[in-house]
């Protein structure tokens, strides 16, 4: 087992240039090379001709983000896991940018009917089967088209429909993932009040879709 | 098979049921992953019970859980080193 360093440990080290943060950066570096490829297996497979160079660039930016933000730094957890953290922060949002480069909100939201109501509808159903789920889903439309705003209906649809991440949507916003996150938190309180105050529950809409 | 339809509107549904008045946004969450992270190796499900807010974001927020999801697997990878 390697020597395990405390928190003042690494942060004395960083602090200040010299022999003592080139050895505790040196170790960091060990540290992300090690666990990168484990936290990335679902996104880019270390065989990738791309995943070498990916990592590296990684590993930079943490570290010149950990040394920009040691002050950041609660002591929460052990240094080296707020240093992860970090990484696996910068790795996924370049990831996510990567992946949804070509794909554009207006796109999305044209695929969907521009409120979703394309996506949901189901394409063979049995006569009465259908017209009951019909109606389900049209009194759920009527209400997500009447309580929530168009910015509103519109990141619903393109991030918890499509799949569409935070970030990625929130930057086609001109917004951030917070503010994105808080918008639809809201949505989501309008939608449960007024499903509530219409007597319609989650059980009440799922049985209509039952076989 | 369970059609598309369903499975999305139960997504949906299912979003709005869980969806409480205060709930932390992304910049909280991620400010105490690592905490939460350390908490879900070391005491597995107890854990999440520790950190409400935390847990129920993650159950809200796909961007996030994949954080936490990556950060685990880099974790139990690097427990000997660090």
């Amino acid at each position: 087992m390697a020597n395990v360093r405390s928190n003042e440990s690494w942060l004395q080290d960083l602090a200040q240039p010299g022999p003592a943060r080139e050895t505790a950066l040196a170790e960091l570096r060990r540290v992300l090379l090690r666990g990168l490829p484990y936290a990335l297996a679902s996104w880019l497979p270390s065989s990738d001709p791309q995943f070498d160079s990916f990592v590296d660039e990684v590993i930079q930016d943490t570290l010149v983000r950990v040394l920009d933000r040691l002050d950041s730094f609660e002591g929460r957890s052990r240094f080296t896991t707020w240093v992860q953290k970090i990484a696996v922060r910068i790795a996924l949002s370049e990831l996510r940018r990567k992946r949804w480069r070509d794909v554009s909100l207006d796109g999305l939201l044209e695929v969907s009917g521009e409120s979703g109501l394309g996506l949901m509808t189901d394409p063979a159903p049995g006569p009465e089967a259908a017209v009951e789920r019909s109606d389900v889903m049209a009194r759920v439309w009527r209400i997500v088209e009447e309580e929530l705003t168009d910015k509103q209906r519109a990141m619903l649809v393109a991030t918890r429909l499509h799949g569409m991440p935070l970030e990625e949507a929130a930057r086609r916003m001109d917004t951030n993932r917070n503010a994105l996150y808080k918008l639809l938190h809201d949505a989501r309180r309008r939608l449960k009040k007024r499903l509530g105050a219409e007597g319609l529950s989650v059980a009440d809409v799922l049985a209509a879709f039952e076989d | 098979m369970m059609p598309k339809s369903k499975g999305i509107l139960k997504r949906l549904m299912e979003q709005i049921e869980r969806t409480q008045e205060v709930e932390y946004d992304c910049g909280e969450v991620h400010r105490l992953l690592d905490q939460y992270a350390e908490l879900c190796l070391e005491q597995g499900e107890d854990a999440r019970n520790l950190m409400p807010l935390v847990r129920q974001h993650l159950e809200l927020c796909p961007d996030c859980k994949e954080e936490l999801d990556a950060l685990l697997r880099a974790l139990e990878a690097t427990q000997d080193e660090t």
